[in-house]
Order: structure tokens, then C-alpha cells, then sequence
């Protein structure tokens, strides 16, 4: 039978959680206190250089206090110390290690806290700076009242129902009215995930577009149409300007999403028909729990092989019977979820592997595997022997206590002969179906030796599959301390996957394998990738009306979605800051496309063009490390992939999204507050 | 009275009113909205030049390119100009998608790309050739690969539709105009993944099961209890002979339930019907999806009004031909020579035919584009055959290893089936397509035609090859008669056109494949050889002399068949013998002759010397020996009486009517009855008829023979050595370099 496509969800990084915390904060306090301390420079160089007979309505415009001079000094003081460490080469971080092929896909991995001192006199400087900075900032927050911001904001909302811009949000019925089934052929299983698809990019394009524009042109508008008097005529702070346009547009955004959100809810759960595959895979909120991966044969670690795909998000074992190499998932805790569920409850365990076929193999056959699951108690080692492709257990008591037993209760089992319990019990046990008197064997085993394995599994390219595990396992694993040899701590559970078809090549990113800890209803799920959604808006009215404090309205606008479009291309950029890009950097491409060469096309190394226009992209490099912290992170918000392939959103990460918005945004509103500030706007 | 500001200002807003309708109007008539009278020269003139009239004059307008297609025309013109940087987006995102493996987008994203510029025909072929081919080989599922396969042939259809038209030659007639590229691609498509691709069992079967109406599937085939239905799954393997032998023999669906779990697990594919219904979908959401009807193809298959054509017949080739015929009606014909006949030739270039009405292919070449139809129909032929469907005689039972009953049995029995089509039909059809297309296209040139080409052509002075391109004036300045040049070019042109398209061998092919002996000698070895596979050695040899012998009739009475280019005939008949060789080797007295022979050399060379390998070698000797000469006597038996009294195998049987008469009256009538004269007849071969094993005739005569030619034999001795290498059945040379020294102890090389 056909396993449907479920599941299949390339995860380029993992979604942050509240751990990442202090290595983001600390990241950010490097990144925005770079910016802070250039901010904070330009702006002391500006205030102390206003002579004393200017107005006084200047002099306030530039106040400076003691509180931002003794910041500055420290942060100088920081960035100084920095420079010397730097200069002395001690207290860096250490090289990176060495990578055969740095050109590969790497995970992102979020950053860490680091102690190390050069890391912590360019948090310090960076935090100073934001404090000189953000001081005066602090101070006018301390004056703002809700009251005056909601007045404002309910301003922007009244302006904008009556511009009837809420008819534009009408557009959003259009995918569900006229389903993509109706004009091109799409996979039953596919319906859903297209249609979700579908919608969301309407939704982004409906929301983001207009809600640019209203918050770029809100304040140039009423500067223009000379109605901010009427404003700033009250004792209004001029941050609250600013505050109560945000809030007001993100209030009429956040309804319009909230209505589209519940509009499509209604038309995916009640309005169509969706094939039953279609369901399936799709209409629920799986709840993964991922392990760690790593590549191992009897030469111990090793990198994983490289098929030669472009897409190099997989990394490869080789399939034979006789094979050591092993994927390995590694989980360290075992959730009570999974500890205390009962024994007639297995495990789901998921996979969706790619096959890399070296020989044309069987008509309509794949491949077939083994599945080992283990508990830290019966850890598994690879053989020493070349020709011996059977990992055992570290203790060999353990090993032989376990196959005395399966022996015995092997024997047992109706249907099973006393030679096959004797020679090969596995292949009663692997073959248990949950529910029938094998599987209670199994269960049994495995919640005595921790141990579970499953042959000859079949698998499609490209196709999840699943296994049951045995619970009795999870409770076993989360018994004793989880420490191995030197009390050094092991894994819970070990999920080892080999191959066991001669000639062909298995692939498995870390998100390929998962234990399935449960599902959550679709509609909750429906519902929290809407929260992505919703940051990307906040996101871009944030940019425009910062930018609007000073740009022109239109400028502004493109000024904000320049911003918010980069986060598209945020890897692209940063290839090009790292100087990764293969197609080499912005000169080198314009000089190809005028010699008509092609990318690959070999340069002469001791040309003066080539040296020049290497020089060129080095400090275009250097510009695009800085510009790109300045670019949001747009992708981190999406979660249609999440939502369409039927994977739960974790609250915890929306939580993250969250947090970084706001992180993100909060040197834009400094930004605004300084500049709206200084804007002559009345007299 | 308004004052006279205001009147000014009335006067110069009419004065407007009436400038803005005279100028609406006149780029109304400009435009061709309106037309003016054709009386008048001036406004005849001025009619002729409207952008109308210039845009239909140069087929220039969007409805004049294929379908109109509304959904693309608002995106296009709702893109204000930023059409280019949109599809270079869309096709950027779309190849990372397919990196990515995210297909359901990568094709949503290749289908806004090709709706955007639906008249550049280059995208819908890289892309239906991206899906078709690149992304279908990802799944291993087959299912899923015949959805990818389906959808980039459907989306090259869809490319066909917007981009074929009507058009209106400069005398008013209409022709219908379309890319021959993209046709003959969706033709190419079907051939090739349908026809002679690696999981081609499964594909083919699912393109049957596409055009199979749902509800007649696994609905109709299940009772209540979901038990399989007898009688209904009889009615079923009789109404779908082909298919349910294709899904037993080749694809292990060893029983009903495995044939209703296969049709359970592909039950959504793409297919002729919309979802879950018996009833046809629209001609553009049908898969196979076929071209219109089209005059110049009327048996020709297209899409149904109904049901009834798409019987179990209908395969992946009958598509291929119909796309295939339906490219060829928008290239340009054969060039005709003085007389009107067409004339071998290279693909025009442009100027030397009419560009409104035909377009040139950008690949393959002409002339195999145009032999493209009768490529596919000898494809289905041969597919036939391989199947085991031969003629009207040929059935097949789905019990035949025994399963008795298995197979919707009842009281009736079980079911045997025969199939409503055949290879013999097929190559004479077939062969009637090879002669037409030979005769269209210049590839058959008559004996007394071929003459006059080549005395024109002689006296062309230049040498061997295609002469050069001379003009008009040259050739009068060096005395060459125009129609002289042209002979010796369509002379080149001959050889060359029948080299690249093969042509004399599928037409001697199918010639030789549509005659009943044919068939009956592949029927013969097709049998032999499942009785091999299925372990009846007695039965496989008896079958594999029987249709040897009828073989080597077909071949005598075919020489071109026979002797075709390239050697394939010969490859296959001495694959068969080898076949024969391999079952003879394992045969009882065979073994004992061999094993006679080394104990007799055993005796004669001195002790030690290694005879490990001689018994082998000596064993495959005399299979081959026993082999020829029981192939002989079956030729002698079945074969031989039938052939004109002067030939020398009429004089052979004489030959053993004599000895057996004279042994009779020696030894007693035994030596008159069938079993009592074989051994004479043997005998007789071994002595003095030891050419006829490998050889049509002897060198020679026949009562003084010698070594036959090497044109004379059956399978020539170098295709011999060829196959042999080939199949690994050739001993790597044992010989050292003579620089080296021999190595005392090398091991003997395995067999």
C-alpha cells in the first residue's frame, strides 16, 4: 500500500527556545551596542558641539546627561580593553574546528553564552552603550500614558476603517473560493498542503503590503497635512506618536488577521472537501521529539557521506548486511509523556529517509532497515572486526541475560518451535505486531533489558514510515542515574538505524527521525502559526513608522519592505559576508555578467581587474556583516511549513518569536524616538 | 449670460469633448475596430494598415498563438511590466524547491513560470522534461512516479493547446499550426517512460489501469466481507488479459488479492475518468492525454467521446503514434524532385519551405522525426510479442503453474485469456506504416528510379560524398546540369537517410515479423523459454530445437531480415542456440560422451598434465554439436520436404531415405519407423551433412562439400565471438606476456 507523504518537513534550524535565551541576549547586546556606541558617538559629537546661545527647544532636543556621558566612558573603556585582548591575541574564542568541506549545508546553531573574556568586554561595551544610549530613552518612556497612546492608536484604526482598507483584506477569500484543485491537478495527499500554502501567502501578501503602507505614510501624512499640530499641540510625549501609531495599526492588522485566521479555520475544518489522504497527513499537530544524530561505524564517529546532492541537507550511510555504519539518534531525556504512557500504548517512532540508489535494485521494492532501540542501560558498541557488521552490547553479561530470557519467552509463544527460540528468537520479536501475544514479549523485554529491534522494516524514497517501540522501554530508560563509565552521563535512549540492502545509500537529516510524543488538534495548531504570521506585520509597521519619523512616506515604505525583503534573502546575504557564496561577491558577478563568463568560468589570478575586483567584495563583505544585522530574521516567524506537513508549532518557540521581535525592534524605536525628536514639527 | 471667461472656458472644454471623440475614433479605424470601406483605394489602403489587420496578416495576435488562457493573460498584465524579473524569481525559487525535494510546490511554481510566457515553447519542454524525468525518478513508489511522469506530459499538452492555432493562408484557406517540438516531445515521453524505461512492468501497467474506469476497479471486484468477487475478477481477467498477465508474470502478483492490492494502492492516479467516477474528464484533464482528431490521422487514437476505445489494447505506444503523426503534420513535406515524387533530402532550411504553414523541428532531424510513427508501432509490436501475445491463437490461463482455481475458477474453470490484440497485426500494420513513410520520404527509391538517379548522378565530377553547394551560375560555369547535382545529392542523401534512421532493417523486420512462420517460430522459442524458467528442461530443449528449426527457415526465407545492419538478428538467434547449449550441457549422454572423451585424452597426453578444464570445455563443445545436429534433424523432419526438389537439402533427405531403405533391408523394417531412423538420419548429419549445423548451404557442392562461406552461415563466426564476449562465456587468455615469466603456480581461471 501506498504510505502516504506525511511528515516530510525539512527543518533548516531548529526553532529557538527560551535555553537560546542568554546567548541571544548576549548577541544582541554585541550587535545592537555596535550600533548603540556609533549612535551614541554621533549623537554626544551633536549635542556637545550646540553652542550656547541656540533656543532652548534645541538644547532639549539634544540634552545630554551624566548618566549617558559615564555610559559612554565605560563603553569606550570596554571596547579599549577589547582592542587590547584582541591585540594580544588572549582571550578569544577557540578556531572552529576543522570541516573537510566548508562549502556543506551547516546547521544554524543559535548562539551560546560565552564567558570567555574578549566576549564578555564586548557585551559589557555594548551594554553601556545601550544604556548611554537608551537613557534618555528610559527616561521619556517613564512619561508615556496609556491613555494618550490609545488615543492615538485608536486614531490610526478610526483613520484606517474609514480609508475602507479592511475591503482589501476581502481578497483572502479568493484561495478558498477558488481552490488551486479547480485548475491544475494536485495530489490528493497534496490538497490540503497546497491549499494551506495557498492561503498563507495571500494572507502574508494581504497583510504585510498594506499594513507598510499605512504605518509608512500615517505620520509623513499628518506632518504633510499639517494635522499633527492638533497633536503636538498637547502635552503629548513625541514617543507616544510613535507608540500609539504602532499599537493602533497593530491592533487593526491583528484583527484582520484574526478574522482571516478564523475565516480559513472555518472553510479548511467545515467548507471543503479534502481528500481523507489529504487529512491524513495533514489535519493534525504531531508532537516530535527529536534526538541528536550522529554517524558511527566500528572507526567510531564519522562525518556521514556526501551523495552528491545539491540540496546537501543529508548526509549518507552505505547499505549491506555486513555494514558497522549506523545513523544514530541520541535522545538525553525521556519525557514523562513518554515514561509513564501504558504498556498496551507503543511509541511511534517516524522516519522519512532519502534512498541514494547505486543499482537499479527491485521493481517497486525499497530498501530494508534495522531499527535499534536501546536504553542507556544496554548501550550498544560496533563490532571491531572489518567483516562483522552486528554492534553488541557494552556488557556482555547484559547481552547474554537478554537473550536467555528472549530464548525462554520465545519458547513460550504459540507457533514458535524450539529451534527457532533457540537459533533466532529476533525473528519472532522483530516481526511482533502491538496487541498480539508476541508484542508481549516484547514488551517485556524491553522493559527489563531496555532493548528493542525491528528488521527488515521496508522504506520507500522519500515516504515516512513508522515503527511501534515498546513503552515498557521508555520506562526503563528513565530508570537510575543515566550515567555510564566515570558516572559520565549517557544518553537515555539510542534509536540506531542501519541499512541493510547491499548497494544502496540511506540519507537522514537530525529531523528525519522522531519519537512521537502525541498529537494535538489541528485547529490549535491553525491558530498558533497565525502568531508568526502576526510578528511579520508587527515586524514591518514597527520599520515603517520608525523610518516615517524621518523618511518621507513613500521612501519609508520601500525603506521598510528593503528591510523586511532582505530577511528573504538573509542567506544569501550571509554567504556573502562570510565571502561563502560561490558565485563569489556582488563585483565579481557584475564583472562576469559584462564579460558574458560564466560563474565557474576560471580567472586569471594575476589579472589587476581580478585583484581589484576581489578587493571590491572584500569590503563589500565587510559592509554586509554589518548591514545584516540590521536585517530581521523573517523566515524564523514562518510556520506554514509546520502547519502544512502536520507538525506542532511549539509554544515555546512562538514565545522566542516574541522575544526577538521586540529584541529586534527595540533599537528601531531608540532610532525613532531620537529621531522624531529632533524633527521640527511645530513650533 | 456667463460672462466671457466662463464662455471661454465652455468653448475650451468642448473644444476637448470633441478632440477626445475624434481622436477615441480614429484609433478606433486605426486600430481596426472600425473598418473603412474597401471601395476606395485611399481607405483600402488605410484598412490594409490597421494594427488589426497587420497583426492577423502576421499572425501576430494573442488569440491567434493557441488557447487563450485567462488566468495567465490577468496575471501577465497585472504584473505591469515585471514580467522578466518575476519568472527569473519564480524559476530560481522553483529549481530550489526541486532541490529541496518540495515537489507539490516546484510544479505549482513551474506552472505560473510557463502560464507567464506561454508562447516561449523552451520552458514547458525543459520543464515537463524536469518533472517527467528528474523529479519522477525520486519516488521510489511507483505510483508516484506515474503521477510525475502523468504531469509533465500533461503539462506539455497544455502546452500544445496554447500554442497550436488556426491560422489563415495568404488565399483564405485555414490550416491548423502547432510546435512539432512539443508534440513530438509528448510522444517521446509516452515511447520512452512507458515503452523502454527501467520500471517500465509497473508504469505500463498503470497507464492501462489509468485508462480502466474506477468504478470498474477494485469496487466492482470486492464483495461485501471486502473477500475478492470470483466471478467478477473472471470478467475482469477477460476483459484485461494483457494487463493481469503483466501484473502475474512479470510484476509477482501471484493471486486475485494481489492483483486487487495493486489496483487498491494506485486507485487515485491520474487517470482518463474524474475522481472516483466512470464518467470521462474533460479531454485536457485526461490521462493518457491525446491530441484532438486530426484529418491526417483518423485511426489515430484521441480523446474518446467514450469508453469504448480504450479497450485492453490501448498502450503507452498508441499514444506515442498518435502525438507522433499528429508533429508530422506541421513539418514540411519531402522535397519533390521534377516529376512531383518526393525525393531523399536533407531538413530544409529556411527559404526552401513554406514558413507560414510548416516549422521545422529543433531536434531530432528531420527525417527521424518523420519516422518517428512507425518507430512506435513497431515498439507496440514487438512489446506484443514479448509478452507472449502473438497471434489470434495465442491465450494465456493465469492458472498456468497450477494454481487451480486461484484464478476466478468456479465451475467454469478458470479463466483463459485471450487478448483482442496481437504482434502479428501489429507488424503488418507496421510494416504497411515502414513502406508508406519509406515511399513518402524518399527512402525506397524504385529499381529503374535508383538507376536513373545514379547515371545523373556519375556525371557529377566531383568525388565520393556530398558534392558542394553550388549556385545556379557555378554549376553553369562548370558544365553541370542542375538535375544532375540534384541526383547526386539525393543519392548521398539516400544512403545517408536509410543509415541514420535504420530503416532497411525495420522494414525487413516487420516484413518478416507479420508472417504466420514468424510467429510461429517465436511462438515456439517464447514457450521454450518459459519452460525453461519454470524448470521443464525436456520440454524447453524439445521447444528450443522445434522453434530453432522454424527459425532458420525464417531466416532462410528473410535473407535481408537475416543479414540485417548491425547484427542483430544473427546477436539474437545465437543467444537462443546459447540457450539450448545451456540445457543440453546438464543433458545425461552429452555429460557421458564428454566424460569419454577425457579419459580417451587421459590416455594420450602424459600424466600431470592439466585436464581440469578440458571436461568442461568439452561438455559445452558437444552441447553446441548435439545442439546443431538435433536442430538439423528436426529441419530434416518438419523443414526440408517443403523446399524446391533441386535445392541440396532435398538431396540430403534423399541421402537418408536411401541409407535408411538400405539399413532396412539389413538390419529390418525398425529402421523405417521414426525412432529406428533417427540414428541413421544422426549419423548421416554427423558424416556428411556436417554444414548444415551452422550453414544454409555448403561450400562447394553437395556431394563434394566443402567449408561453407562465412555469408552462408546461420550466425557468423565473429557475432559468435561477439555475444560470447559479451555474456562472459569467452576464456580470458591464459597466454603471457612473452617479456614475463611464466608463473609457476597461477591458478586456473574460473569457467
Amino acid at each position: 500500500m501506498t504510505a502516504p507523504l506525511f511528515g516530510l518537513l525539512i527543518v533548516d534550524r531548529d526553532p529557538l527556545t527560551l535555553r537560546d535565551l542568554p546567548g541571544l541576549v548576549q548577541v544582541w547586546l554585541m550587535d545592537a551596542g555596535g550600533f548603540a556606541m556609533l549612535g551614541l558617538a554621533v549623537y554626544l559629537l551633536y549635542a556637545l558641539r550646540i553652542p550656547k546661545e541656540q533656543a532652548n527647544s534645541s538644547k532639549d532636543r539634544a540634552g545630554v546627561s551624566g548618566l549617558m556621558l559615564g555610559a559612554a566612558a565605560l563603553a569606550i573603556l570596554c571596547y579599549a580593553v577589547l582592542g587590547f585582548l584582541m591585540l594580544t591575541r588572549k582571550g578569544g574564542e577557540q578556531v572552529a574546528e576543522y570541516v573537510s568541506d566548508p562549502g556543506a549545508y551547516r546547521k544554524y546553531v543559535p548562539p551560546a553564552l560565552s564567558l570567555k573574556p574578549q566576549s564578555l568586554a564586548l557585551t559589557l561595551g555594548g551594554l553601556f552603550a545601550v544604556i548611554g544610549i537608551g537613557a534618555p530613552f528610559v527616561g521619556s518612556l517613564l512619561k508615556l500614558r496609556s491613555r494618550r497612546v490609545f488615543a492615538i492608536a485608536k486614531l490610526g484604526f478610526k483613520e484606517a476603517v474609514r480609508n475602507r482598507v479592511f475591503l482589501v483584506f476581502l481578497f483572502f477569500l479568493v484561495p478558498f473560493l477558488f481552490p488551486a484543485n479547480w485548475f491544475i491537478q494536485i495530489k490528493p495527499e497534496d490538497e490540503l498542503r497546497t491549499m494551506i500554502g495557498f492561503s498563507s501567502l495571500v494572507t502574508n501578501l494581504l497583510l504585510t503590503l498594506p499594513a507598510a503602507l499605512l504605518a509608512a505614510l500615517s505620520i509623513p501624512n499628518d506632518i504633510k497635512n499639517q494635522n499633527i499640530y492638533t497633536i503636538v499641540t498637547k502635552p503629548v510625549e513625541r514617543f507616544e506618536l510613535i507608540l500609539g501609531r504602532f499599537v493602533g495599526y497593530a491592533g487593526l492588522m491583528t484583527v484582520a488577521l484574526f478574522g482571516m485566521t478564523t475565516l480559513g479555520w472555518l472553510f479548511i475544518s467545515f467548507g471543503t472537501t479534502i481528500d481523507e489522504k489529504a487529512k491524513e497527513e495533514t489535519f493534525k499537530a504531531r508532537v516530535p521529539l527529536y534526538g541528536q544524530l550522529s554517524y558511527q561505524s566500528r572507526r567510531g564517529l564519522i562525518e556521514g557521506i556526501n551523495a552528491g546532492r545539491e540540496f546537501d541537507y543529508r548526509k549518507y550511510i552505505g547499505g549491506d548486511p555486513a555494514t558497522s555504519q549506523r545513523a544514530v539518534w541520541n535522545f538525553d531525556a525521556v519525557p514523562s509523556t513518554l515514561s509513564n504512557r501504558p504498556a498496551d500504548l507503543p511509541v511511534p517512532l517516524e522516519f522519512t529517509f532519502d534512498i541514494f540508489r547505486m543499482t537499479k535494485g527491485e521493481e517497486n521494492k525499497g530498501v530494508d532497515l534495522e531499527i535499534r532501540a536501546t536504553s542507556w542501560q544496554a548501550a550498544q558498541q560496533p563490532p571491531a572486526d572489518p567483516k562483522d557488521g552486528v554492534w553488541r552490547w557494552t556488557d556482555p553479561a547484559k547481552e547474554q541475560a537478554y537473550k536467555k530470557d528472549a530464548t525462554e519467552l520465545v519458547r513460550k509463544l504459540p507457533g514458535v518451535t524450539a529451534e527457532v527460540a533457540e537459533s533466532n528468537p529476533g525473528s519472532v520479536l522483530s516481526r511482533a505486531k502491538p496487541g498480539t501475544p508476541a508484542w508481549a514479549v516484547v514488551e517485556k523485554l524491553a522493559e527489563t533489558h531496555g532493548y528493542y529491534e525491528a528488521t527488515g522494516k521496508e522504506i520507500f524514497d522519500y515516504h515516512p514510515d513508522s515503527v511501534p517501540v515498546p513503552a515498557g522501554l521508555f520506562r526503563f530508560a528513565a530508570q537510575g542515574p543515566g550515567t555510564g563509565v566515570e558516572g559520565k552521563p549517557m544518553p537515555r535512549l539510542t534509536v540506531a538505524v542501519k541499512c541493510i540492502t547491499r548497494g544502496q545509500m540511506l540519507g537522514m537529516a537530525e529531523p528525519d527521525l522522531f519519537l512521537l510524543e502525541g498529537d494535538r488538534s489541528f485547529t490549535e495548531n491553525y491558530f498558533k502559526a497565525a502568531v508568526g504570521l502576526w510578528c511579520r506585520v508587527v515586524l514591518i509597521i514597527g520599520l515603517a513608522v520608525c523610518c516615517s519619523t524621518y523618511l518621507a512616506g513613500i521612501i519609508s515604505f520601500l525603506a521598510a519592505l528593503l528591510l523586511f525583503a532582505g530577511g528573504y534573502a538573509s542567506d544569501h546575504l550571509t554567504d556573502m559576508a562570510s565571502g561563502k557564496s560561490y558565485v563569489g561577491g556582488p563585483f565579481k558577478a557584475m564583472s562576469q555578467l559584462l564579460k558574458a563568463e560564466q560563474s565557474t568560468a576560471q580567472t586569471d589570478p594575476n589579472s589587476a581587474i581580478t585583484g581589484a575586483v576581489e578587493g571590491l567584495d572584500k569590503g563589500a563583505a565587510w559592509f554586509f556583516r554589518r548591514v545584516i544585522n540590521m536585517v530581521p530574521d523573517v523566515y524564523s516567524y514562518s510556520w506554514t511549513n509546520h502547519l502544512s506537513e502536520g507538525f506542532n508549532v511549539p509554544a515555546g518557540a512562538l514565545v522566542m518569536n516574541v522575544v526577538v521581535l521586540f529584541g529586534y525592534l527595540l533599537p528601531w524605536f531608540i532610532l525613532g524616538y531620537y529621531l522624531i525628536r529632533s524633527r521640527e514639527v511645530a513650533a | 449670460m456667463a460672462n466671457p471667461i466662463q464662455r471661454a472656458a465652455v468653448r475650451r472644454k468642448v473644444g476637448y469633448f470633441v478632440a477626445l471623440i475624434a481622436l477615441f475614433t480614429l484609433t478606433m479605424y486605426w486600430r481596426g475596430k472600425l473598418t473603412l470601406t474597401r471601395d476606395l483605394a485611399a481607405t483600402r489602403w488605410l484598412s490594409d494598415h490597421s494594427v488589426l489587420e497587420q497583426a492577423e496578416k502576421l499572425d501576430l495576435r494573442e488569440l491567434d498563438q493557441g488557447d487563450a488562457e485567462i488566468t495567465g493573460s490577468v496575471a501577465r498584465l497585472s504584473l505591469i511590466g515585471a514580467r522578466g524579473p518575476v519568472i527569473t524569481g519564480l524559476w530560481w525559487s522553483a529549481i530550489e524547491k526541486q532541490k529541496r525535494n518540495e515537489w507539490h510546490e516546484f510544479e505549482l511554481l513551474v506552472k505560473a513560470v510557463t502560464r507567464l510566457q506561454p508562447n516561449f515553447i523552451t520552458p514547458w519542454i525543459f520543464q515537463s522534461w524536469n518533472i517527467a524525468y528528474n523529479v519522477s525518478v525520486e519516488n521510489d513508489k511507483l505510483g508516484d512516479m506515474f503521477f510525475y511522469i502523468a504531469r509533465g506530459i500533461e503539462l506539455l499538452a497544455e502546452g500544445d493547446r496554447l500554442n497550436s492555432k488556426i491560422a489563415r493562408q495568404p488565399d483564405g484557406t485555414k490550416v491548423q499550426i502547432g510546435s512539432p517540438d512539443l508534440r513530438y516531445q509528448i510522444g517521446f515521453y509516452y515511447q520512452n517512460k512507458f515503452g523502454v524505461s527501467d520500471k517500465v512492468q509497473t508504469l505500463r501497467s498503470l497507464m492501462q489501469v489509468a485508462a480502466i474506469p474506477p468504478g470498474d476497479r477494485v469496487p466492482a471486484l470486492l464483495n461485501p466481507d471486502q473477500s475478492v468477487n470470483a466471478d467478477k475478477f473472471r470478467e475482469f481477467c477477460v476483459a484485461h488479459p494483457q494487463l493481469v498477465r503483466r501484473l502475474k508474470t512479470k510484476l509477482a502478483c501471484n493471486s486475485p488479492e494481489d492483483v486487487v492490492q495493486f489496483l487498491r494502492d494506485n486507485d487515485k492516479i491520474p487517470s482518463l475518468y474524474k475522481p472516483g467516477t466512470n464518467q470521462l474528464a474533460e479531454p485536457a484533464s485526461q490521462f493518457p492525454v491525446l491530441p484532438e482528431r486530426f484529418p491526417e490521422g483518423p485511426e489515430e487514437a484521441y480523446p474518446a467521446a467514450s469508453a469504448t476505445q480504450y479497450d485492453d489494447r490501448f498502450d503507452a505506444f498508441h499514444a506515442a503514434r498518435a502525438w507522433y503523426t499528429y508533429a508530422n503534420t506541421v513539418v514540411p513535406p519531402a522535397k519533390p524532385d521534377e516529376n512531383g515524387d518526393p525525393l531523399p533530402w536533407a531538413t530544409p532550411t529556411p527559404g526552401e519551405y513554406d514558413a507560414f504553414r510548416h516549422r521545422v523541428p529543433r531536434q531530432p532531424t528531420l527525417i527521424i522525426f518523420k519516422i518517428a510513427p512507425c518507430r512506435a508501432q513497431s515498439y507496440l509490436a514487438e512489446r506484443l510479442a514479448k509478452e507472449g501475445w502473438f497471434d489470434e491463437q495465442s491465450v494465456w490461463s493465469p492458472a498456468e503453474d497450477g494454481a487451480a482455481g486461484a484464478w476466478g475458477g468456479t465451475a467454469g474453470g478458470d479463466a483463459t485469456l485471450t487478448a483482442a490484440g496481437n504482434s502479428r497485426v501489429e507488424y503488418e500494420r507496421a510494416w504497411q506504416l515502414w513502406d508508406q513513410a519509406g515511399r513518402g520520404q524518399g527512402l525506397v527509391l524504385e529499381p529503374d528510379r535508383l538507376a536513373r538517379l545514379t547515371e545523373r548522378g556519375q556525371k557529377v565530377p566531383f568525388g565520393g560524398g556530398l558534392p558542394p553547394d553550388l549556385s545556379p551560375e557555378e554549376m553553369k560555369a562548370a558544365n553541370i546540369d542542375p538535375l544532375d547535382m540534384q541526383a547526386r545529392r539525393a543519392l548521398t542523401y539516400y544512403e545517408q537517410n536509410r543509415q541514420m534512421t535504420n530503416f532497411e532493417y525495420f522494414l525487413d523486420s516487420s516484413l518478416a515479423e507479420k508472417d504466420p512462420l514468424t510467429v510461429r517460430a517465436r511462438r515456439l522459442l517464447y514457450e521454450a523459454d518459459q519452460a525453461r524458467q519454470s524448470a521443464g528442461s525436456v520440454r524447453a530443449t524439445r521447444l528450443y530445437v522445434e522453434g530453432l528449426a522454424k527459425w532458420r527457415e525464417v531466416l532462410a526465407k528473410y535473407p535481408r531480415f537475416h543479414r540485417s545492419r548491425g547484427d542483430l538478428v544473427e546477436d539474437q538467434t545465437y543467444e537462443l542456440e546459447l540457450e539450448l547449449y545451456k540445457l543440453l550441457k546438464e543433458d545425461g549422454a552429452v555429460r557421458a560422451r564428454a566424460a569419454r572423451a577425457v579419459d580417451a585424452l587421459r590416455a594420450l597426453v602424459p600424466a600431470g598434465a592439466d585436464l581440469e578444464t578440458t571436461l568442461p570445455d568439452l561438455q559445452v563443445a558437444f552441447a553446441e554439436d548435439e545442439a546443431n545436429s538435433r536442430i538439423v534433424a528436426e529441419q530434416m523432419a518438419s523443414v526440408f520436404p517443403g523446399l524446391a526438389p533441386d535445392s541440396p537439402h532435398q538431396m540430403a533427405l534423399q541421402r537418408v531415405a536411401q541409407v535408411t531403405t538400405a539399413a532396412a533391408a539389413a538390419v529390418g523394417p525398425l529402421a523405417l519407423t521414426a525412432a529406428g531412423g533417427q540414428p541413421v538420419t544422426r549419423a548421416l548429419i554427423d558424416d556428411e551433412f556436417a554444414w548444415m549445423k551452422v550453414a544454409s548451404r555448403p561450400g562447394g557442392n553437395i556431394l563434394f562439400p566443402t567449408a561453407p562461406s562465412v555469408d552462408d552461415y546461420w550466425v557468423r563466426p565473429y557475432v559468435r565471438e561477439t555475444v560470447r564476449g559479451r555474456m562472459g562465456l569467452t576464456r580470458m587468455s591464459t597466454a603471457t606476456p612473452q617479456d614475463a615469466p611464466p608463473s609457476p603456480d597461477a591458478p586456473p581461471l574460473p569457467r
